[in-house]
């Protein structure tokens, strides 16, 4: 054996020995398993997606003043079952869930999400050793995973039925809308505050609001070019509506009115606006052929104070205001 | 050979006689074989006997009730009989007219009447239907639905009683509430009392009037001074031997079987009202609830076991097999919480023993706040060592809870500073803590008068919760 040949089986040894040390250095030992039972407990390692689910609505789901009046302060326990859940995964993903006993005022908390039924976290790393014990859980991303509260008034079935579902460059789902990458960088992970109806930049982006002039007579288009389903989706208690008023005045003229109403206004049909569609309204009023204002407004409950003379500044948001000339 | 043999048997034999380990809670479908059964059952039933011959159209059944309504006694009665015989035949023209807004309001209301004569499940569907209108669109004529519930014959078909039961959750028509719960009533349901009671305080002095004056025959019927006791009889479960005094028919254990089906569905729209329907149900659904424990469904299981809480003592009947549900994982909170409100004190030791560490943290605050509802005597060593700040939080104030449901007024000590603690910890969770408060409260008597009277009046302040634990401050004694 030439000293060259014995110096490379050396290299060669000391290589595989490195090679062999780095694949078989011991991992970190398995962290013990932990019952979590509170969503406080999250908060010290991972306080960044705590603080932003704490600025959410899940995080208010059980506290929220409206849901405590219209529930009776949850008297009406049908109720808990989505304002205060079991874990997701327990019930399965895309099955209801089924009402909690602990820690309701945390509502749909860090557990309900992540929970998995064998006691460790739903995440996108394995990472045994950490105290938390996550598991790579490819469902936890999936539209179902959002389905078991968010699809009792069909919001997932709409979004399956837009474009946005199809695959190719414009998919587009759940997460890619309302829990996009921190800084969009995917390396930060995603955006815990989970913004809807109460982020007005938000609902700006759903719709736009065009007017113009067809024989004289003022035309209003709406189009959902921003909302993944149907717009305003989900909750019934939500509203947006369409005035308009002659330049100069400041009473506002009702026009339209998107809505899903509930279960007991059998008279009232479902007026949402589907993704990707136009509504076009005519206004039939002489009035309106002088310079006129549209505006569209946004409301978290449906019912207004008076609702033979509706007052949109006060007691809804303004979303788009567009002029008309004659 | 033989003699270890022996030995082993002695062994066997001669060791102190253990409890045999339970057969594991047996998960089956319920509630698919007994609808199979019934379904067979219904299918068997002769049919309804059908005069011979085409059915009648609309005008010729409008001349018939035409006959009704222009005569008097006896010939009235001929007319009605006329309609009665032809039965089947029919049942779909008077179904028409029930609707028909265009004509004599007199020919509807003898149409309603005929149908209720009939009585087949056909023509009783028909006034169902037409009682259910409103809730599948606006219903011009709401006396007709007010019409139909006073007329319903639920002693010849007691299946419907199901879709009374029903109506009653989203009929609006005062007048027809009023007749809906006098229907059950003379049925053997006493479900109406809820609906009547919220008419007797409501705006509308005419029906609250009518309400009370029902509510006042009712209680006096059974002994008792007014509504109010009614109501407190009828939730505490002091009828339940004597409703439905008639073995339930074979479509009606259908119908509430079918109910029970519902709790499995995904739109909760239909939960919901089974939900609702079985609660207001009387014995018959808890038997079969307490079956229904055993379902393969999870659903099924533990929305079953929900109603049972809802009814509240009515399902005194389930304790034994609540006890048992104990053991199924998922369904142990439900059956915990349901054992609390059924109001048997023979729960206790059973519960108690849920508030072992080795049980699930869901269970063991389902446990500890049951015994808050029931009260907690002779369990107080279970619930002690959990007051200790180690506990976490909601399992630590349920037991303070648990444990203040056996003290004294001047005899309370760190569990009423913990249970004031948890009122002012959140608003949002204070309510179950101000009731047992309230119930503290109302054993204290006098010694508590004055204290009662302050913590009532901060019932509608707006810093009510913070404000009622200061209340509470510096009442707890020291305990050796
Ligand atoms: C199927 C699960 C589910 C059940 C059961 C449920 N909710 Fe909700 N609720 C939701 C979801 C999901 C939202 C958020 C959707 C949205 O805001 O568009 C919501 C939102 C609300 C809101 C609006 C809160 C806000 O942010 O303004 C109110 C009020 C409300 N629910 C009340 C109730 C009441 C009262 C009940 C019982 C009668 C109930 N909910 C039962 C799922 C549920
Ligand atoms: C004692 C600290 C600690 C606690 C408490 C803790 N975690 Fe973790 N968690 C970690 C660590 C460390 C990681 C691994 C992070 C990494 O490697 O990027 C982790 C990872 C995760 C992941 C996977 C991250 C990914 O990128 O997919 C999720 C999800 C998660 N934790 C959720 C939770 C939830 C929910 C709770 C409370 C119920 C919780 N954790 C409690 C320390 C903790
Ligand atoms: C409404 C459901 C929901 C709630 C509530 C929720 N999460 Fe998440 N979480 C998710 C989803 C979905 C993902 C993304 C999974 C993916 O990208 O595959 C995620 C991702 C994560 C990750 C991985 C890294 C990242 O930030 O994306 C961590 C860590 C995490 N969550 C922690 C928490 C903690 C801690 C809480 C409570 C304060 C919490 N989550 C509450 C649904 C939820
Ligand atoms: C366990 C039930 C549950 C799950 C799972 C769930 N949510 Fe929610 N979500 C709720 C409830 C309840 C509310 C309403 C809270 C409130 O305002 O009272 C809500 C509110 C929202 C809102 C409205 C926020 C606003 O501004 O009012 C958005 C957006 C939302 N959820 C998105 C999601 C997405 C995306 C997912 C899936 C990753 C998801 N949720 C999963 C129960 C759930
Ligand atoms: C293309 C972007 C997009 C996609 C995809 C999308 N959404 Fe939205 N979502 C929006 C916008 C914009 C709004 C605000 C306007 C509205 O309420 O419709 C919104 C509103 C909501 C709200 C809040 C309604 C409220 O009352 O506060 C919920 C809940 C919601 N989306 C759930 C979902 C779920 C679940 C999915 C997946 C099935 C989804 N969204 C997919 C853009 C999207």
């Amino acid at each position: 054996m030439s000293p060259g040949r014995i110096v490379s089986a050396l290299a060669v040894v000391g290589l595989s020995a490195w090679l062999l040390l780095a694949v078989f250095r011991p991992p970190p030992p398995p962290a013990p398993p932990r019952t979590f039972t509170s969503s406080s407990e999250c908060r010290n390692c991972h306080a960044g997606a705590y603080a932003e689910w704490q600025d959410s609505w899940h995080s208010r789901a059980w506290v929220d003043a409206d849901v405590r009046t219209l529930s009776n302060d949850f008297a009406n326990t049908d109720c808990i079952d989505c304002h205060a859940p079991r874990p997701v995964f327990e019930t399965g993903i895309g099955q209801r869930v089924l009402p909690r006993e602990t820690r309701r005022v945390e509502g749909v908390d860090c557990i309900a999400c992540h929970l998995r039924p064998d006691d460790r976290i739903a995440g996108t790393i394995d990472a045994p050793s950490a105290a938390c014990r996550p598991v790579a859980t490819r469902e936890l991303a999936n539209v179902d995973f959002c389905a078991p509260c968010h699809n009792q008034h069909n919001t997932v079935d709409q979004w399956r039925a837009s474009k946005y579902a199809e695959p190719g460059p414009g998919y587009q789902d759940c997460l890619s809308c309302h829990m996009p990458y921190r800084d969009g960088d995917p390396s930060k992970g995603r955006d815990h505050r989970m913004h809807g109806g109460h982020a007005l930049e938000l609902v700006k982006r759903a719709v736009e609001l065009r007017a113009k002039r067809v024989d004289g007579n003022a035309v209003v288009e709406v189009e959902n070019v921003g909302a993944g389903h149907n717009f305003p989706t989900d909750e019934r208690s939500r509203a947006s509506d369409l005035f308009w008023r002659p330049r100069g005045e400041t009473t506002w003229r009702p026009l339209y009115r998107f809505r899903n109403p509930y279960r007991f206004e059998v008279d009232l049909p479902n007026t949402e606006l589907a993704a990707h569609a136009t509504l076009a309204r005519e206004i039939d009023d002489p009035a309106a052929a002088g310079a006129i204002e549209i505006a569209l407004f946004y409301k978290f409950s449906p019912y207004w104070t008076d609702p033979t003379a509706p007052d949109p500044e006060r007691e809804a948001v303004l979303v788009h205001r567009v002029e008309l000339e004659p | 050979m033989r003699g270890l043999a022996g030995v082993w048997l002695c062994l066997a034999a001669c060791a102190p006689a253990s409890k045999p380990a339970p057969p594991p809670y047996a998960l089956e479908p319920v509630v698919a074989r007994e609808l199979a059964a019934l379904e067979i059952e219904v299918a068997r039933e002769p049919a309804p006997r059908v005069q011979n011959g085409p059915a009648l159209e609309l005008s010729e059944a409008r001349d018939l009730l035409g006959a009704v309504v222009g005569s008097e006694g006896k010939l009235r009665l001929a007319a009605l009989d006329d309609l009665k015989q032809l039965g089947e035949r029919v049942v779909p023209a008077l179904r028409t007219e029930l609707v028909a807004n265009d004509d004599d309001p007199a020919l509807r209301a003898a149409a309603v009447e005929a149908l209720a004569e009939i009585a087949t499940p056909s023509a009783i569907d028909a006034l169902l239907e037409r009682l259910e209108r409103a809730r599948r669109e606006a219903d011009p004529e709401p006396w007709m639905r007010a019409h139909c519930a006073w007329r319903l014959p639920l002693a010849k078909a007691d299946w419907s009683a199901d879709r009374l039961l029903l109506a009653l959750k989203y009929e609006s028509d005062y007048e027809t509430v009023i007749w809906l719960a006098r229907s059950l009533e003379a049925n053997g349901s006493l479900a109406g009392v809820v609906g009547l009671d919220v008419i007797a305080r409501g705006p509308n002095a005419e029906r609250a009037a009518e309400a009370t004056s029902v509510l006042q025959a009712w209680a006096g019927a059974r002994g008792l001074a007014g509504p109010a006791e009614l109501l407190a009889a009828y939730h505490g479960g002091a009828f339940v031997d004597r409703e439905e005094p008639n073995p339930a028919s074979v479509r009606a254990r259908l119908a509430t079987w079918k109910r029970i089906q519902s709790l499995s569905e995904w739109q909760l729209r239909g939960v919901d009202d089974a939900r609702f329907v079985l609660v207001q149900s009387g014995p018959s659904a808890v038997d079969a609830l307490a079956r229904a424990l055993h379902d393969e469904n999870r659903y099924v299981r533990v929305h079953a076991a929900q109603v049972l809480e809802r009814m509240g003592p009515r399902a005194r009947a389930a304790v034994d097999p609540l006890l048992d549900a104990l053991r199924e994982r998922g369904l142990a909170p439900q059956a915990a919480r349901a054992l609390g409100r059924l109001g048997e004190a023979r729960a206790r030791p059973a519960l108690a023993a849920e508030l072992d560490r080795s049980r699930p943290f869901e269970v063991r605050v389902a446990a500890a706040r049951a015994l808050a509802d029931l009260g907690a005597d002779g369990v107080e060593d279970s619930l002690q060592p959990l007051l200790d700040p180690a506990t976490p939080t909601d399992l630590r104030y349920a037991s303070a809870s648990a444990l203040l449901s056996v003290r004294g007024f001047g005899d309370a000590g760190a569990e009423l500073e913990l249970v004031a603690a948890a009122i002012a910890a959140n608003a949002a969770e204070a309510p179950p803590f101000e009731a047992t408060i309230e119930r503290w409260l109302a054993r204290a008597g006098e010694p508590a008068a004055e204290l009662r009277t302050r913590w009532y009046e901060l019932a509608s302040d707006p810093e009510r919760p913070r404000k009622r634990a200061e209340l509470l401050a510096g009442l707890a004694q020291p305990r050796k």
